[in-house]
């Protein structure tokens, strides 16, 4: 075990490594750098810059230098310094943008697991045990409908709906007044009580997705010969189940867990731009509208990470429920 | 019949069914037996009988949509107390007090009826703490007592260890230890032995028949082999398409047999026999089991039965007709009220047997010559997957393959015969060695050609596959799966080819009309044939037939085996049988060569191998063979082999065969026996074959076989 | 001796076959899918929405009755007008299809117009009628729409219009024909990249095939919609259209592709050791006719199945990065463009319709992945 753990988490280091570049690599992508974005608009004001001036400005941002040392001096940055750059645009440390939305991006993202778990195991058993049943069925064109509706129309018409109806916005995940607060026990009270709603809208389609895996695999397992030895052995059905083909089947359903939880860092940019999260999300969206670059690399290597993590979680955990993993 | 009231259980006209979207399925139809206490009646039938149905209806553990729409399940765990099993909720608390504590079931494949998510021990206290008011500290040490009562080495380690870190014999001892733990009254066995090795099997039968003794259980156990039948039973019930058609004690059952399918059945088996060793047709059953919502009407084995008249046979339901107190068959011949216009002679006369008893076949003229030939697998590991080891899986055979003759190889499980036939067809590519092929006097060596030059050799080396299922394309009709290779190999097209496969149609056995037939449309055996058809038609010499019957039920079996006989007759064919069935290879074989752990141990002609082998684990093998006859039972010389196969990837420093073998000496431990003459024609791999004087087979005369 | 022995103890018959419907025994694969397939009562309804959906792309310019960027400043959110088929001439109630009218309200108080529908005004409505000329499929000169105003001109917003006015029916059918060959497109580029590196995976083996995992398993364990913004937000402002519309597929089609190479990869290794496969190589065939005679049929029918589930997540990537505005941009319009007029919640307050590219949205994927339940299903007929 421990040193499937060790080649596990072993294996994360690469992978991070390639992360940074993709994301070093995509932000600088876009045509030009932000000295020419600043030329630009110093045009449009009317300012003319001299080539001494344009030149000095890349010096001051490091643009200047080589694709690759560039990336060297931002990733050493990182890793040594615990510095991600300063954004361009606030003027501002990138750390101190990102901090306190990563934290909250983490939250959202598990409380949705945690309530897409709670919803969707109990479904999913009932939908098969229970197979051709009404509820099955009702359960299966949910899951359908859940699965097909974009989160985002669905953010959508929750505002709509309660614009329209309730003459208020569900937006934010928190009440205009502790926006800027410090945290405090209110702050976080004020938290649970907005969370809900993102988190539902989040949720959906990976609630829906998943009883789906978790009927399909409780059905194989259901069919199982230690399940006749099980009931032969004069277990009762529910204890049966729960000990059983349960078992068995939540073995895949964690093993897709970290699709999901990708899904969930990634399904969740967009909706927190819809309800104006003050999540990762719309902070990338707005940075890569104005080519902001040491903040656009800094959240695409966040959120990455973020979901390296989750998946590292799901195989480590997968490992200690499944001891066909932990001892071969 | 034994007046039933102190049977522990009384079976009366049981039905379930089951229903689905094509029709209803009556998987058991009105089936009657009793079980009295201490005894052990066999429930024998080939597959689709519906005797696991039975064994599982008993629990009422029937997995939807099979359900027990009548009959009467009277179960007495004391005398005096009598429960309908069958009436009772299969879910309610009281079927459950029963199952687990006073019947309880052991099942064919140990590996999916134990759960791998779970250790062995938790499996099993969780039936102690079911049923029997005790600690959980208790029940552990109860589990630990019941893994040493069915000799798991180590119980006290081995309770915390996971299905799939057990052998296979293991893990069934793990679930014999689990069904016995709370002493059952009843032990249900639902081919617990049937996916073993047959050392194993032996030793397997062994336990269940001791703790038998000790416990003074009753045992009901479901096998399609009729010599573990003959090796355990009391009492034996034979089905066919859900209904028990005889049953009668095992003396009677097997010695004076009445029922035609019966008969046929124990005919149908190879023997081994003093006269008879690879001699002789085998009395084949024509036709198939049929699907069970196709069943015929009337007796539902007339349309097989020879002694079967229109009009009757197929119109009315057999009666129950008694012979003796407990000799029961279900057969309108017997019947005294409307005797069949048959007279008792013709039933009793076997149908001539055809005096088919050819001499070898075999020639001086080598047509295969494999030298040191060498397959091994790399073992790989890590994340770079540096190789690790290696598993030799063929490790250094020699022998020689005669024009005309069949040689068997055989061996258990994992032995690497099936690699040595795979590679001989260079469908691997041999780490070492040679394959010389011998065609127009001239001599290739097949391991090292290259693959483009193969082609021609692939015409002449053919194989037949064991399982007729996979090794048909399911997507190509049989006209395009026996064409492709004339096709391929430019031997025919168009008109032509249609010619040539019809006509291989009819010599495999099947109607020509069924040429534009998918695979799918064909049962087992049917299957079986195409897959002979392919391998004959660019006419082959040699064909390499992979266990070409294990995955057929024994009526079917006889009539590939005789169906390979006449080919080979017909068409001058070589064959290289591969089997781990003894009986068979006795059967069709000239010669014999045993495998273990990738090296022949020992070769000769069939005969002299059964009667006189020379090595210690071929007299294991032989010793191991069950025969169906139950006169052989008990058998106290029987040598048991302990222990597993040893592992193909470890280094053996000395014969790989020595930690299991009962004459080891200290010689056996550090030097490798090669494989060496000890007679004329006899090879054995074995430091001391000569002064070794090993048993052979226990050999039956030919006119004891089906003595009244 | 032979034939007379196997002729009595072996021509078999299996009941099972003889009673069998005659067609099942030389039923090939498709056919034996389709029967399979037809049994899916909600698979057939997907499939039929999803022929229909690409018929619809097929005759956009004629289902459409305007323009998609035909606008009408007078009329800025006009809600949707009931078409009336049955009108009470002097003849009696006739089949004269008809819509009404709108009288315009000012509301002072919040600085906007009200849109009322007026019973009074009629204006005619045809089917086949002339309007807008265009070319049907780009090749056949056409000015005939299904359905539009006789009188070209009047005003007729089936459902609704828009912020400038346009006709959101026109817009959104406009919308199906971008919005559905997005995910095709998508589809056949990810096709392309899974089958060439799924099959060099699983073809190759050992180093490759190791290689080829790991890049599969870093792709699939980042999250896609961060780096498609990044990615799209690198196409340059200045690129026209059409060339966006490709690179944003290609982009979707940039992390989906690993899905279909482990199905392609996955079938191709555990047919290798297939028995029937290693019949083929004893007959002789090549390496070739063993992949395209005996492998390729076998998964074709998987490949179909995974590659129409693969569609729905297409669509609705391309609908979420345009909703957000880095991925097609107008003038192109696909149902995320026309979504993200629906951003603003004032606006949607007072226009709802702007949901109906939405609800296109939900109809297709339904559609798509009943259809793909239904495919996999019936994908191997031989269980």
């Amino acid at each position: 075990m421990a040193l499937y753990i060790f080649k596990r988490c072993l294996f994360v280091i690469p992978t991070l490594i390639a992360i940074s570049i993709v994301s070093f690599a995509i932000i600088n992508l876009p045509p030009g750098d932000y000295v020419d974005r600043l030329v630009a608009e110093g045009k449009n004001r009317g300012e003319n810059m001299s080539e001494e001036q344009i030149a000095g400005l890349r010096t001051v941002y490091g643009l200047d230098r080589p694709i690759t040392e560039q990336y060297i001096r931002w990733i050493s940055d990182i890793v040594l310094r615990g510095d991600f750059g300063d954004s361009f645009r606030w003027n501002l440390p990138v750390s101190t943008l990102i901090g306190e939305r990563l934290l909250l991006t983490v939250a959202l993202s598990l409380s949705t697991l945690f309530f897409i778990w709670i919803v969707a195991i109990p479904i999913g058993i009932l939908s098969a045990v229970k197979q051709y049943s009404i509820w099955d069925y009702v359960f299966t064109f949910i899951g359908f409908i859940g699965l097909a509706i974009p989160n985002f129309l669905i953010a959508l018409a929750l505002m709509y709906v309660s614009f329209k109806y309730l003459g208020q916005s569900v937006g934010g995940l928190f009440s205009p007044e502790y926006l800027d607060a410090p945290w405090s026990l209110e702050k976080v009270l004020d938290l649970t009580s907005h969370i809900w709603i993102p988190m539902v809208v989040l949720g959906t389609a990976g609630t829906a997705a998943l009883i789906r895996t978790l009927r399909a695999n409780m059905l194989d397992e259901l069919r199982r010969p230690y399940v006749v030895t099980a009931r032969a052995k004069g277990l009762s059905e529910l204890r049966l189940i729960i000990k059983y083909p349960l078992r068995h089947a939540l073995n895949p359903f964690v093993s897709s867990l970290n699709d999901v939880f990708v899904n969930l860092v990634s399904g969740g940019t967009i909706v927190a731009v819809v309800l104006g999260l003050q999540t990762i999300g719309p902070l990338l969206l707005e940075a890569f509208r104005g080519e902001d670059m040491f903040l656009a690399g800094s959240a695409i290597l966040m959120m990455s990470m973020l979901a390296v993590m989750g998946t590292l979680f799901s195989d480590l955990l997968l490992a200690w429920l499944d001891p066909r993993i932990r001892l071969r | 019949m034994s007046s039933g009231s102190e049977n522990l259980l009384d079976v009366r006209n049981l039905q379930t069914h089951f229903v689905t979207d094509d029709g209803v399925i009556k998987a058991v139809d009105g089936v009657s037996f009793s079980i009295p206490r201490g005894k052990t009646l066999c429930v024998v039938g080939e597959s689709g009988c519906g005797k696991s149905i039975t064994a599982r209806s008993i629990l009422n553990v029937v997995d939807p949509p099979g359900r027990i729409i009548g009959g009467d399940i009277l179960f007495r765990p004391e005398a005096g107390r009598e429960i309908n099993i069958a009436k009772l909720d299969p879910r309610g608390k009281d079927i459950r007090a029963i199952r687990g504590k006073d019947i309880t079931m052991i099942f064919q494949e140990p590996m999916s009826s134990l759960s791998a998510l779970h250790t062995i021990g938790d499996q099993i206290t969780e039936v102690i703490l079911l049923h029997m008011h005790t600690s959980k500290q208790e029940a552990r040490q109860l589990a630990i007592n019941a893994l040493r009562k069915v000799g798991i080495p180590r119980p006290a380690e081995m309770i915390d260890a996971y299905s799939f870190q057990l052998s296979g014999g293991m893990r069934q001892r793990a679930m014999i230890a689990m069904a016995l733990v709370c002493e059952p009254k009843l032990l249900i066995a639902d081919e617990p032995t049937t996916a073993l090795d047959v050392t194993t099997q032996a030793n397997m039968l062994d336990l269940i028949r001791d703790l038998q003794r000790d416990m003074g259980m009753s045992v009901m156990f479901i096998t399609h082999d009729l010599g573990v039948v003959a090796e355990i039973a009391d009492d034996v019930a034979v089905m066919y398409l859900g209904t028990i058609i005889e049953r009668g004690s095992v003396d009677e059952i097997f010695t004076d047999p009445k029922h035609p399918y019966t008969r046929a059945l124990l005919r149908s088996i190879p023997k081994l026999s003093i006269g008879g060793i690879g001699r002789g047709r085998l009395d084949a059953i024509r036709g198939m089991v049929p699907h069970p919502l196709n069943r015929p009407s009337g007796c539902p084995f007339h349309d097989r039965c020879d002694f079967a008249v229109a009009g009757i046979c197929d119109q009315i339901k057999p009666p129950i007709v008694t012979f003796s107190d407990e000799h029961e068959v279900a057969c309108l011949l017997y019947d005294k009220e409307n005797p069949l216009p048959v007279n008792q002679q013709t039933v009793d006369q076997e149908p001539a047997v055809e005096a088919n008893f050819r001499q070898p076949h075999s020639s001086d003229e080598v047509l295969l010559e494999v030298n040191d030939l060498k397959m091994h697998f790399p073992i790989t590991s890590g994340l770079f997957n540096r190789v690790v080891g290696q598993v030799k899986a063929v490790d250094g055979v020699s022998f020689l393959v005669y024009q005309g003759e069949t040689l068997a190889l055989v061996g258990e499980s994992g032995c690497g015969k099936t690699t040595l036939g795979h590679t001989l067809l260079r469908l691997y590519d041999p780490t070492a060695g040679e394959i010389l092929y011998t065609q127009e006097n001239a001599e290739v060596d097949l391991a090292k050609l290259p693959k483009n030059r193969l082609k021609r050799y692939r015409r002449e080396i053919r194989m037949v596959f064991q399982d007729p299922h996979a090794s048909l394309n399911p997507r190509l009709p049989v006209i395009e799966i026996i064409g492709e290779p004339l096709k391929v190999n430019g031997l025919a097209k168009g008109r032509a080819l249609e010619k040539r496969v019809t006509d291989l149609l009819q010599k495999v056995g099947l109607r020509p009309e069924y040429i534009h037939r998918y695979p799918h449309a064909f049962s087992g055996g049917e299957r079986q044939r195409i897959g002979i058809a392919r391998a004959l038609a660019p006419y082959p010499k040699l064909i390499v037939a992979d266990e070409p019957v294990s995955a057929l039920d024994v009526s079917i079996q006889a009539q590939i085996l005789n169906l390979l006989k006449d080919l080979q007759a017909e068409f001058g064919l070589t064959y290289l049988f591969i089997s781990h069935d003894l009986s068979v290879v006795a059967h069709i074989s000239d010669r014999v060569a045993v495998m273990y752990v990738g090296k022949i141990v020992e070769m000769a002609d069939t005969s002299t191998l059964f009667e006189q082998p020379h090595h210690p684990y071929t007299e294991a093998l032989l010793s191991a063979i069950l025969h169906p006859d139950p006169k052989t039972r008990n058998d106290k010389n029987r040598i048991r082999l302990e222990g597993d196969v040893a592992d193909p990837s470890f280094d053996h420093k000395g014969c790989a065969f020595h930690p299991r073998c009962r004459y080891r000496q200290e010689k056996c431990e550090t030097e490798v026996p090669a494989l060496r003459q000890t007679a004329d024609g006899h090879f054995a791999a074995c430091h001391f074959a000569e002064e070794l004087h090993l048993k052979g087979v226990q050999t039956i005369a030919p006119d004891e076989i089906l003595t009244r | 001796m032979a034939d007379a022995q196997t002729s009595t103890d072996t021509i078999a018959v299996s009941p099972e076959t003889r009673n069998k419907d005659r067609g099942v025994v030389v039923a090939n694969q498709w056919k034996l899918m389709w029967r399979k397939f037809r049994k899916h009562r909600l698979a057939m309804i997907g499939g039929i929405a999803t022929i229909g959906l690409y018929l619809v792309v097929l005759f956009v310019e004629f289902l459409a009755p305007f323009p998609p960027d035909a606008y009408a400043a007078n009329f800025t959110y006009a809600p949707p007008q009931t078409l009336h088929l049955f009108d009470n001439t002097p003849e009696g109630l006739r089949f004269q299809p008809y819509v009404n009218g709108y009288i315009v309200e000012i509301d002072y108080n919040a600085g906007r117009r009200n849109f009322v529908i007026d019973p009074e005004t009629k204006y005619p409505v045809g089917f086949f009628v002339q309007g807008e000329p265009y070319r049907l499929l780009g090749l056949i000169e056409m000015d005939i729409h299904l359905i539009g105003p006789i009188n070209q001109g009047d005003p007729m917003y089936l459902a609704g219009a828009d912020r400038l006015g346009r006709d959101m029916l026109s817009r959104t059918i406009y919308g199906t024909r971008v919005s559905m060959t997005v995910g095709l497109i998508g589809v056949t580029f990810s096709l392309f990249f899974g089958i060439l590196f799924g099959g060099i995976s699983g073809y190759f083996g050992g180093v490759t095939d190791n290689f080829i995992q790991r890049m599969i398993e870093f792709l699939q364990s980042i999250p896609s919609i961060p780096l498609w913004i990044g990615l799209a937000a690198a196409i340059p402002a200045a690129v026209p259209p059409v060339q966006v519309y490709f690179m944003i597929t290609l982009i979707l089609a940039l992390f989906s592709w690993t899905g279909l190479a482990r199905v392609v990869r996955g079938r191709f290794i555990a047919l290798k050791t297939e028995d029937f496969v290693k019949a083929a190589r004893i007959d002789g065939c090549s390496s070739l006719r063993i992949i395209f005679r005996h492998m390729v049929p076998s998964f074709t029918s998987h490949i179909i199945a995974v590659v129409t589930l693969a569609i729905p997540g297409m669509i609705l990537a391309e609908t979420a990065l345009s909703f957000l505005g880095v991925g097609l941009r107008p003038p192109v319009v696909s149902w995320g463009v026309l979504l993200q007029e629906a951003q603003n919640v004032r606006s949607l307050s007072q226009a709802p319709w702007l949901f109906l590219p939405g609800l296109y949205v939900v109809i297709a994927v339904l559609a798509l992945n009943f259809l793909g339940d239904g495919l996999r299903d019936a994908a191997d007929p031989y269980t």
